[in-house]
């Protein structure tokens, strides 16, 4: 064993282990095809990694190894040179073109205890931003992982993390300063979790099962499985090295070569700043059962790096604060802070109410804020330790440090355990509501001295292994992972995930949806792409659902996935445009029927997100945009769905053009003549104008031999019926109102579709202004431009 | 002993999808003997769950902000009754409760003694979340909600708008929400006005109407010992249901 393998006595070469699909240690030997053709050995001595090591001066690997050290004397690494956080990078196998390079990379956590060993991982994919060979990649990639690092304390600054036997460093394989891969949420793929493990001879392996992550719905939308193969031996005179593994990996069919680089003997870390109210303090430590307890070292016990910067002292006090100055504090006082790094605001406030803490940060970008409040006050009970009876909970140091860890939990996403929904037993650990500890409490065990100082097992698997976007500050919303918020459904994919290019740098998808309809409303959406770069970029110029470069992305209320595209498929050349710097793209189109059919038919919350293909390795993607449908409400609104909710007319309203289902036509007529004032029944008007407008054709008639060139009409041009109908939808309407209608009503292949120039041309008639016409004008340009010639 | 122990929650039978809905849960001692009970009667602290089946299915509420809070207890007498009020609004996620207009059932339980008191068996780690003893349940309540139409509707969805509410504080972006909700009048007006810290009792009394109204809005939103409630009580000091509404005591 190498000096710096921390631990007793288990080095990796005394016989293979086996945990099962829990990461528990199995005491026997299992048949199965895990252990198939493996000798089993006895049994170990336990080794637990969190107890503390003796104080060592670290080495600085970054020192270079003398070149005559035989660095080939090698030997398996020990359990705890596993145990921690490892930065691991997926390369494929099969070669790919290196314009096609994907950075497939991202943390994984390795959890050893004395009886389990647990793997997990959250893996984030990105194109490679640059031309190169995948070894260059990596070089750059390693660069990166070293900006991961909160970075060491700042000894000249209120830093409290500085107790050497918290926080190991430079030992077991892991490097001098601790980092974690932290990557941005944009690039967020899959995680992975360890289905059972063997470790033996230096090499460890086990199943795994992946859940892949969709990036519009910000779900995991599908499950499937994998191996993971990786070797671990360290030279034995470099004690200083940061342990690497290497080895293969075949995930979902897919095989890759995997390396890993240990950053941590801890799991996670997080930034923590510390903002005080005038007249509070913060806690920076408390006895407890004669041990000293300090944030950090609370989460230190569950496999956290928390590194605590008190930094403001004398924020103005304020009796009783209100969930609005809360957020309003949070805005105002956190310091500044890269994007992707995780952190987390902490404030020492005076009251709200009797609350004694609240994690009130719930808005679009939650959990980053909370707050316990000093002013609190215990009651006068028998159960609370006499000193601490009447106190405010500032004067009970163990008291406003359990709220603190506590709230920042909620932070992290952990609930209370009986709001749990995995049902966790209430007890007396950090996660307990103060008032569930407390009715633990006893005259001979009074609080806050009952309290554990620790997570309870449930949170502490939480904290270690749950997913990022469960953990991570500013991502998923409070409740996911222990509460009502749900995930989605299984689909296959590959291991880069569910999306394609990560992103377009220097263009900006904007997706408009109204924010409110109701089932059978006509809906149109606009799409906006916008070169916010310095320099001209070549696009795609088809800003269309029918070819294909165009897609959107559909969570319905029930939580399925949908990929939404137009009714028609074209096909053809890829068409580019010139967006000079700052200027734009846009086109609007219908979304009432398309691939789904009736795309608005369940009530409740849709997210949609669009992605375009703006070249043949860049996909811009919009925010996402929130629309709410609800059931029709009004007899105006019943009247109009009862004729709109059927797939024919959906069809009409999709190609523009009733064709010559008589039927169809006359529901469009019934809705056109009675409510041409509500958009929907402009739109009916607008595809009965266009479809009268020309004539139809039905290339499948026998009367084709007649005398029209081979071909029939199915249905004649009807030029005074189509004028009745533009003037109707052009009733209380802008010029550029009616233009917008038109140009979703016309299906998107038909850049000659007659509503759009008719809809102008009645505009023009109708002496609308300057300034609306020229909007007007401007909507049947991109029209033609979005459109295949 | 939770035998003795009756809970009701009180609603209209009818609200408009644009009326914010506030209903009244009252714990009352039926039996000869007091009975201590935990007095923390109300959504925040979490041990009072409500849970509505409607047309989308069910949905329990909430309130938005995981929050550590103390042991409050109170003695309830014999016929004594503890009430306070209920923003029936949204559920945890800030999501709507009822969502779509059509007929509800609305379900109640609290957690009349705490975890570790004498009304529940064993230690800690003896029970899990999901433990029901010492809990007391309502009868189930139907309650209707009618079609409406307005920016009140929207509003009413809107979630710096739900949590405005649901906080008395004005969050992000819900001042124009709040505003449309206002102008609904009625318990809207009520709530609205409890968002703006410089909204004075007399304010309160004149939109609400009558004290127990005022009290019944005013221990939905605004939590415990929060220096209002002290000010309210001294103002309903002639009504003493109202007064120990506003300080959850018993009446």
């Amino acid at each position: 064993m190498s000096d710096d393998d921390q631990g007793s006595g288990c080095c990796g070469d005394d016989g293979p282990l086996y945990y099962d699909e829990q990461g528990d240690l199995l005491d026997l030997p299992v048949i199965g095809p895990l252990l198939s053709g493996l000798p089993f050995w006895p049994r170990p001595a336990p080794v637990d990694p969190r107890i503390p090591v003796e104080p060592r001066i670290p080495i600085d690997p970054r020192i270079p190894v003398e070149p005559h050290i035989p660095i080939q004397v090698r030997r398996p690494c020990s359990l705890p040179v596993l145990n921690g956080s490892w930065l691991i990078e997926f390369t494929a196998s099969r070669p790919i073109p290196v314009i096609a390079a994907q950075q497939i990379r991202g943390p994984m956590r390795i959890e050893v205890r004395d009886t389990s060993l647990r793997v997990s991982g959250d893996v984030y994919v990105r194109r490679t931003p640059i031309l190169g060979t995948l070894e260059s990649m990596r070089t750059a990639f390693q660069d990166e992982a070293e900006s991961y690092s909160p970075g060491p304390p700042d000894a000249g600054g209120q830093d409290q993390d500085l107790n050497p036997d918290l926080v190991l460093r430079g030992v077991n394989g892991a490097p001098l300063f601790p980092s974690y891969p932290q990557l941005p949420t944009n690039q967020y793929s899959w995680y992975f979790r360890s289905t059972g493990v063997t470790y033996s001879g230096g090499t460890l392996t086990f199943g795994l099962r992946r859940h892949v992550w969709n990036r519009t719905s910000q779900d995991f939308v599908s499950t499937d499985s994998g191996t993971m193969t990786l070797t671990c031996t360290r030279s034995i005179l470099a004690r200083a090295e940061v342990a690497t593994m290497s080895g293969t990996a075949t995930i979902g069919g897919v095989a890759y070569h995997v390396n890993a680089r240990k950053t941590s003997n801890s799991y996670r870390g997080c930034a923590v700043e510390v903002d005080v109210m005038t007249g509070r303090d913060w806690p920076a430590s408390a006895l407890n059962h004669g041990v000293s307890r300090t944030f950090q070292n609370v989460y230190a016990s569950a496999g956290w790096d928390v590194r605590v910067r008190v930094d403001q002292l004398d924020i103005p006090s304020d009796a009783s604060l209100s969930m609005a100055e809360l957020q309003t504090l949070l805005t105002s006082h956190r310091g500044p802070g890269a994007a992707d790094p995780w952190r987390l605001w902490l404030l020492i406030g005076s009251a709200q109410g009797g609350l004694l803490g609240v994690m009130f940060d719930d808005d679009s970008v939650p959990r980053e804020g909370a707050v316990g409040f000093a002013d609190a006050t215990l009651s006068n009970s028998s159960v609370i330790e006499a000193g601490a009876r009447g106190q405010a909970i500032n004067d009970v140091p163990a008291a406003l440090l359990r709220t603190m860890v506590h709230e920042a939990g909620h932070a992290l996403n952990l609930f209370h355990p009986k709001h749990d929904v995995h049902d966790p037993p209430i007890g007396t650990e950090i996660m307990n509501q103060t008032g569930d500890v407390i009715s633990f409490a006893s005259v001979s065990n009074p609080y806050p001295g009952n309290a554990t100082f620790a997570f309870a097992v449930h949170d502490r698997d939480s904290l270690i292994h749950a997913p990022d976007p469960q953990v991570r500050p500013g991502w998923q919303n409070f409740g996911w992972g222990h509460g009502s918020l749900s995930s989605g459904l299984p689909v296959p994919t590959d291991a880069s995930g569910l999306g394609g290019g990560d992103d377009a740098e220097g263009l900006r998808l904007e997706l408009t949806l109204p924010g409110e309809i109701y089932v059978g409303e006509y809906v149109t959406a606009e799409l906006t792409l916008t070169n916010t770069g310095d320099e001209p970029r070549e696009v795609t110029a088809r800003l269309n659902l029918a070819e294909g470069y165009l897609r959107l992305q559909h969570v319905l209320p029930d939580g399925s996935l949908d990929q939404v595209r137009d009714v028609v498929v074209a096909c053809g050349t890829r068409p580019t445009a010139v967006l000079a710097p700052g200027e734009s793209l846009s086109a609007r189109m219908q979304l009432f029927f398309t691939s789904e059919g009736i795309t608005f038919s369940q009530p409740g919350t849709h997210v949609v997100r669009a992605e375009f293909d703006v070249d043949l390795f860049s996909t811009a993607r919009s925010p996402r945009a929130t629309v709410y449908v609800r059931t029709a409400a009004t007899e105006t609104e019943v009247t109009i769905a009862a004729q709109t909710l059927d797939s024919a007319v959906g069809r009409a309203f999709a190609l523009g053009d009733f064709g010559t289902d008589t039927a169809v036509r006359d529901r469009l007529v019934a809705v056109a003549e009675a409510h041409h004032d509500a958009d929907t029944g402009a739109a009916a008007a607008l595809v009965l104008a266009n479809s009268f407008a020309r004539a139809h054709v039905d290339h499948r008639s026998d009367a084709r031999a007649a005398d029209d060139g081979g071909r029939a009409a199915a249905r004649k041009a009807a030029p005074e019926e189509a004028k009745h109908f533009l003037d109707l939808a052009m009733q209380g309407r802008s010029a550029e109102e009616m233009v917008r209608l038109a140009a979703t009503v016309a299906s998107p292949v038909e850049s000659d579709a007659p509503v759009v120039t008719d809809a102008l041309g009645r505009a023009k008639r109708a002496r609308k202004g300057k300034a609306d016409l020229a909007a007007a004008e401007a909507i049947v340009a991109d029209f033609v431009a979005a459109s295949p010639a | 002993m939770s035998s003795t122990l009756t809970l009701t929650l009180t609603v209209p039978a009818r609200s408009g999808s644009d009326q914010a809905l506030l209903g009244v849960v009252a714990l009352t001692n039926t039996g000869a003997e007091p009975v201590t009970v935990n007095a923390r009667l109300n959504l925040a602290d979490g041990d009072l769950v409500i849970d509505a089946a409607g047309p989308a299915g069910t949905l329990r509420a909430g309130w938005p902000w995981p929050a550590d809070s103390l042991p409050r207890e109170t003695e309830l007498g014999p016929g004594r009754t503890l009430e306070s009020g209920v923003l029936l609004l949204c559920t945890a996620t800030s999501e709507p409760l009822l969502p779509d207009p059509g007929p509800y059932t609305l379900t109640v339980s609290y957690r009349a003694h705490s975890a570790g008191s004498a009304g529940r068996a064993g230690g800690p780690g003896s029970a899990g979340g999901g433990d029901r003893s010492g809990e007391v349940t309502a009868e189930p309540v139907a309650h209707t909600r009618t079609p409406a139409t307005g920016p009140a509707v929207a509003a009413l969805r809107d979630r710096d708008v739900i949590q405005s509410l649901v906080s008395a504080s004005v969050l992000g972006q819900a001042a124009d929400g709040l505003a449309a909700v206002a102008e609904r009048g009625g318990t809207n007006a009520v709530l609205v006005a409890l968002t703006s810290a410089s909204t004075g009792v007399a304010d309160l009394t004149a939109t609400a109407g009558d004290p127990v109204a005022v009290a019944v809005a005013v221990t939905a939103v605004v939590p415990s010992t929060d220096p209002r409630r002290a000010d309210l009580a001294d103002e309903f000091a002639g009504d003493p249901r109202a007064t120990a509404i506003l300080a959850d005591l018993p009446h």
